[in-house]
């Protein structure tokens, strides 16, 4: 099976000749949660705008379906929604055109936006919210618009920045709700996250970035095996695996 | 004015913060800020035209002044320029939002910092006190004849209800509740019209007496009102808020990066882009579509069509007219050339799933669509004036637009991408 994910080999970064991250595989299979960890500084945040195209790969290769970015740029885009760790509006919308933007940028039909939108906006309890301005709203409101965007679109792969921060107890629940059951449906996902005892229940597999190359991956039992301590939480692991360098 | 003073303040976190430097360094920075934008008002010969202004208003003054009947109820004129000049005191105090975080565990030693903002805000404002007395003078003294109190008895007194209004401003701000702020701004500003009345209307001592009541009156009722050391939330805002407006006042001369954009919602108009099909390719004009209804470009082009319109409607040449009607789309179209620099930072255009060629075109044609409006708003005072060989400036004005944004906008907006 093709995974819907492909990092091959993957140096980049923001300056020629500096690579921030180096020689990194991973791949996220369809219907598979990937949770991506490590320090502050480690390039969690770099390797996602590589997978989103706003950086170049200096050396490798990354593949959605199959195809890089520039072999085939529309499906390439198509197929992944992101969630970014700080939320990004327009302050000339207001959050129900940010909703219909997003549709008309993916070519969702109208009858589908409709249903779809409204689920979100009651799951996340923003129909009060539906005319206010971005300016007007908390951080964990705005986030909140940034998760109703990604979902509205149901694609086949969601990169998810540190969703949690600033969410409201019951958003966090519709959060973890929806990703298990977009997950069920054969959605995949890329999750960045320090909340680890949360993303420990949800991912299936880990992969561990420490200054720019993985340190560990796989699933929970295969890194315990790595770091030789059966039984340990996500947490014990990883700080077992970078603490013994931390800055 | 209660301030924390020093010798009872608990020790603070920083044994070395010395509020004054601060003061120093903040206002160093901001006078270094505002001269490089006044430097642009001064190139652009704002100033001549302010002194200009000035020499013309007064030669109109000093005329109407000898027309002008001794028995001229002028008492209102000075009660309507000088209440504001007494009663609006803004504080500058320079504050920044990371300061609500940084300096809450100094707000004990903070006395010197304020008392500066204090010091500098009423220096400013009691030039304006001074300079309204001076423009006030000449009618004063033509209308109160004989019974004109001196110049030297009415500048201390007004100056010391400014002192006395910006005291109590500076309280205002540290009054916990909205409600409260407000009841005081609106005592403050009555307070001032009548002892303003008094003192035209009666004598300069029943202005005093009065205002000495009014204090007192004030300030039975403030000390029942609940009140925070220091109101920094209160502060913050009204700090940002004028700074805005300088920097507002300065984006008439230059661009200012800092100011941020005004959004409007304008619901009169902004559902217009309900006629767009809900497809993908109107993803540009919907979302250029809003940002052209909801910035600062819409009210340019609403400032400019109502201008135009004017002069079609009141020039009395033909040729005039005509020109005002091409000319207007023509600068309408250089300032929407604008609309295409919107959302460039927004990293989110990068992610759609979109052909990326087809912006500029839809932009292009988001600004003629709007001089189009212009166009047909402006045809309106010209069927009104003029004679039938003005119909020819509608389908000229419309060719123009076609092809300043068909073939020039299209071009450039292809350019700077």
């Amino acid at each position: 099976m093709n995974p819907i994910l492909q990092v091959d080999a993957l140096s980049g970064g923001y300056l020629p000749g500096k690579p921030v991250l180096r020689d990194l595989h991973f791949t996220v299979g369809q219907g598979e949660m990937l949770g991506l960890i490590g320090l502050n500084g480690a390039g969690k945040s770099t390797t996602i705008k590589h997978i989103l195209g706003l950086l170049t790969p200096q050396k490798g290769a990354i593949r959605i379906n199959g195809h890089t970015l520039d072999e085939k740029p529309l499906a390439y885009r198509s197929a992944c929604a992101y969630v970014p760790e700080s939320p990004e509006l327009y302050d000339e919308l207001t959050i129900g055109e940010h909703l219909e933007l997003t549709a008309l940028a993916y070519g969702l039909p109208k009858d589908v936006y409709q249903s779809r939108a409204g689920a979100l906006l009651r799951q996340f309890q923003m129909e009060d919210k539906l005319n206010s301005f971005a300016a007007h709203l908390s951080k964990g409101m705005k986030q909140k618009v940034m998760i109703m965007n990604a979902f509205l679109l149901e694609p086949a792969l969601y990169i998810i920045d540190e969703p949690f921060l600033g969410l409201d107890p019951l958003a966090i629940r519709s959060l973890l709700e929806l990703m298990v059951q977009m997950k069920r449906r054969g959605a995949s996902f890329l999750i960045c996250s320090h909340i680890l005892s949360t993303i420990e229940k949800y991912c299936d597999r880990y992969l561990v970035l420490h200054q720019g190359v993985a340190v560990a991956s796989g699933t929970l039992d295969d890194m315990r095996r790595q770091a030789n301590a059966p039984g340990a939480t996500l947490d014990d692991l990883f700080y077992k695996l970078v603490a013994g360098d931390a800055p | 004015m209660k301030m924390s003073d020093p010798h009872t303040a608990p020790p603070a976190a920083q044994p070395g913060f010395d509020a004054r430097a601060l003061w120093r360094t903040r206002f160093a920075a901001y006078r270094q800020e505002a001269l490089g934008y006044l430097q642009y008002a001064a190139r652009s010969n704002f100033f001549l035209l302010l002194a200009f202004l000035a020499i013309v208003s007064s030669y109109y003054y000093a005329k109407s002044l000898q027309r002008l009947p001794t028995n001229y109820p002028y008492w209102w004129i000075a009660v309507a320029l000088l209440a504001p000049v007494l009663a609006h005191s803004p504080i500058r105090t320079l504050l920044r939002p990371a300061d609500r975080a940084f300096l809450l565990p100094a707000s004990q030693r903070l006395g010197p910092y304020f008392r500066s903002g204090l010091i500098y805000s009423g220096t400013l404002q009691a030039l304006v006190t001074t300079l309204a007395l001076v423009a006030l003078w000449p009618l004063y003294r033509h209308c109160a004849g004989p019974a004109a109190q001196p110049f030297g008895l009415l500048l201390p007194l007004l100056l010391v209800l400014k002192a006395a209004n910006l005291l109590g401003a500076w309280h205002e701000t540290r009054l916990a509740y909205q409600r409260a702020r407000a009841g005081s701004a609106l005592y403050r500003w009555l307070a001032a019209v009548a002892a303003l009345l008094l003192l035209f209307l009666s004598s300069p001592l029943a202005a005093s007496a009065a205002a000495l009541l009014f204090t007192l009156g004030w300030l039975a009722a403030v000390r029942r009102a609940a009140a925070l050391q220091i109101g920094w939330d209160h502060l913050l805002a009204r700090e940002r808020q004028q700074q805005a407006r300088l920097y507002a006042f300065f984006s008439w001369f230059v661009d200012v990066p800092q100011l941020p954009a005004r959004i409007v919602r304008r619901r009169w108009i902004s559902g217009i882009t309900r006629l767009l099909p809900f497809r993908q390719d109107a993803f540009y004009a919907y979302l250029y579509g809003k940002t052209l209804l909801r910035t600062e470009l819409l009210g340019i082009c609403l400032r400019l069509t109502l201008l135009g319109a004017l002069a079609v409607a009141a020039l009395s040449s033909e040729a005039a007219r005509f020109a005002a009607f091409l000319i207007t789309p023509l600068i309408t179209a250089v300032q929407l050339g604008a609309l295409n620099q919107a959302h460039r930072y927004t990293f989110w255009l990068q992610t759609y799933p979109l052909d990326r060629s087809a912006k500029p075109g839809a932009v292009a044609r988001i600004v003629w669509l709007a001089l189009l409006a212009q166009t047909a708003a402006l045809t309106v005072p010209l069927l009104l004036t003029s004679g039938a060989p003005a119909l020819w400036a509608p389908p000229v004005s419309l060719a123009a637009s076609a092809l300043l944004c068909g073939v020039h906008f299209r071009r450039k907006f292809r350019q700077d991408g």
